[in-house]
């Protein structure tokens, strides 16, 4: 077993192997991974095609392939929550609430592509596990405690699949209702989702974050997805069977 | 006088309960849920309907799952279902009542609508009619479900309040369902291999790097 962490796109990046023959070089790779992301998506570089693409110097047609499909994935992620994943705020594009899930995903592929069966890569608190560990079980997920970080309060065995958590812990109010203009007026405290792949799981928690309350139904409404949401009274509503929640 | 009106709703419950057990006995084939049963009364008589008081878990399930592999606790369908694209989701919830469950969930009293009823008549063994359920504050939004039955089956379910933004009834059949339950946080002292949480800013954030190298070197 092999693990590391560091620091890229301003968030903790851990990766764990637990595959026999892993090797630093697949670490390696994945950070690679990380950087160019930051290199090509971070809103504080003024050479990224975010920022250039807000600054007008780039135009939408004019964008990568694959900065098409990031803004393609944006826009129906912002359809199917209507309009609580909104990447548009001030006139300007931010992504990066899909860019950091759709980076461990495909961070994780880089691990599939080099045949590294099973893996963990985590960053800023989320997540994509996949194969179980090496030892056969699912891999221990601990969910966060928002109001004491350094505890966890749930264990999820996750033997494959994307754990997101959205909270009020994140960084300012950076979750915010696009369609309540304002204060975060929420009583959740934090949303953990579980879902088949990290990119749904990331944005399907920062959506039901920020519509809170009605968040809940709306992931119960999904019934591949599972959630452990914790209120400021300190209860927890969650998806029967969550701690033990498998995804195929 | 609270006392009263505390039997009242006691008593009220029970004949609620029992009119649902008595259906789910008739009814097998249906729900499969290890969750209690939606407790409903009819609309013929006046009388406001009623839900048991005591532990609340609120279930719900897709209308869109059309494979019978049902019973299947929490994930039912997500074979089918993983690629929900569709924005015209649809969903249900029922507030229900929980008997026996082995998680630590926590007792909640359901607000009612009109808590003055005297008399409740429970519906039939699966007596045909329409049936309304009690508004519910489910946690997340209030919720009332109307419950069809003809020739002693559900034929239909329908969401008279449900907290979606874009209100409307919606539809649901009687498959598996995932279900929410409730418990009060604590710390656990399990290992974990992973931690999942919010990203953190400066003291926290700095508190949660520490914490991740502490677990990646574990």
């Amino acid at each position: 077993m092999i693990a590391r962490t560091w620091i890229d796109m301003g968030m903790p990046i851990t990766v764990r192997i637990d595959d026999p023959d892993a090797s630093e070089a697949d670490i390696d790779a994945v950070a690679a991974w990380f950087a160019a992301v930051n290199d090509r998506y971070s809103p504080f570089l003024p050479e990224s095609e975010v920022c250039r693409l807000n600054a007008g110097t780039l135009r939408r047609d004019e964008v990568s392939a694959e900065f098409a499909h990031v803004l393609d994935a944006c826009e129906r992620a912002r359809i199917e929550t209507g309009g609580a994943f909104d990447i548009t705020r001030h006139g300007a594009i931010d992504p990066s609430g899909y860019v950091k899930g759709w980076a461990i995903g495909r961070a994780s592929d880089v691990l599939i592509e080099r045949g590294r069966r099973h893996h963990v890569v985590c960053a800023g608190g989320d997540l994509q596990a996949v194969g179980g560990r090496g030892d056969g079980q699912p891999w221990q997920v601990g969910v966060r405690n928002p109001f004491h970080h350094d505890q966890t309060v749930k264990v999820l065995a996750i033997p494959a699949g994307g754990v997101a958590t959205s909270g009020t812990a994140a960084r300012g109010d950076h979750i915010y209702d696009p369609r309540r203009p304002g204060p975060l007026v929420t009583d959740l405290a934090s949303i953990t989702v579980v879902a088949p792949r990290i990119e749904e799981a990331d944005l399907m928690a920062t959506a039901a974050f920020a519509m809170g309350r009605d968040g809940l139904a709306f992931i119960a409404a999904r019934p591949h997805l599972a959630i452990y949401a914790i209120t400021n009274d300190g209860v927890a509503t969650y998806t029967e069977g969550v701690s033990t929640h498998a995804c195929r | 006088m609270l006392h009263t009106l505390r039997k009242i709703l006691l008593s009220t419950a029970l004949v609620g309960l029992f009119a649902l057990y008595a259906f789910q006995q008739r009814q097998q084939t249906g729900i499969t849920s290890p969750a209690g049963v939606a407790v409903l009364v009819p609309t013929q008589p006046s009388s406001p309907p009623v839900l048991a008081p005591g532990s609340t878990s609120i279930t719900s399930r897709p209308s869109a799952g059309e494979d019978d592999e049902d019973n299947r606790e929490g994930h039912a369908g997500s074979e089918n279902d993983g690629d929900d694209d569709d924005s015209e989701w649809s969903a249900a919830q029922s507030t229900t009542t929980t008997a026996n469950r082995a998680t630590t969930t926590l007792p909640t009293v359901i607000p009612t609508t009109a808590a003055g009823a005297s008399t409740t008549q429970a519906p039939g063994s699966g007596r045909d009619g329409v049936y309304l359920g009690a508004t519910a504050n489910a946690y997340w939004g209030d919720v009332q479900v109307q419950v069809t039955i003809a020739n002693g089956q559900i034929t239909d379910v329908q969401f008279v309040t449900y907290p979606d933004h874009r209100s409307r009834s919606v539809s649901i059949n009687t498959r598996a369902m995932p279900i929410l339950v409730q418990e009060a946080i604590a710390a656990q002292s399990a290992q974990v291999d992973i931690v999942s949480g919010a990203t953190d800013t400066s003291e926290a954030f700095i508190h949660s790097l520490s914490t991740a190298l502490a677990e990646a070197a574990a």
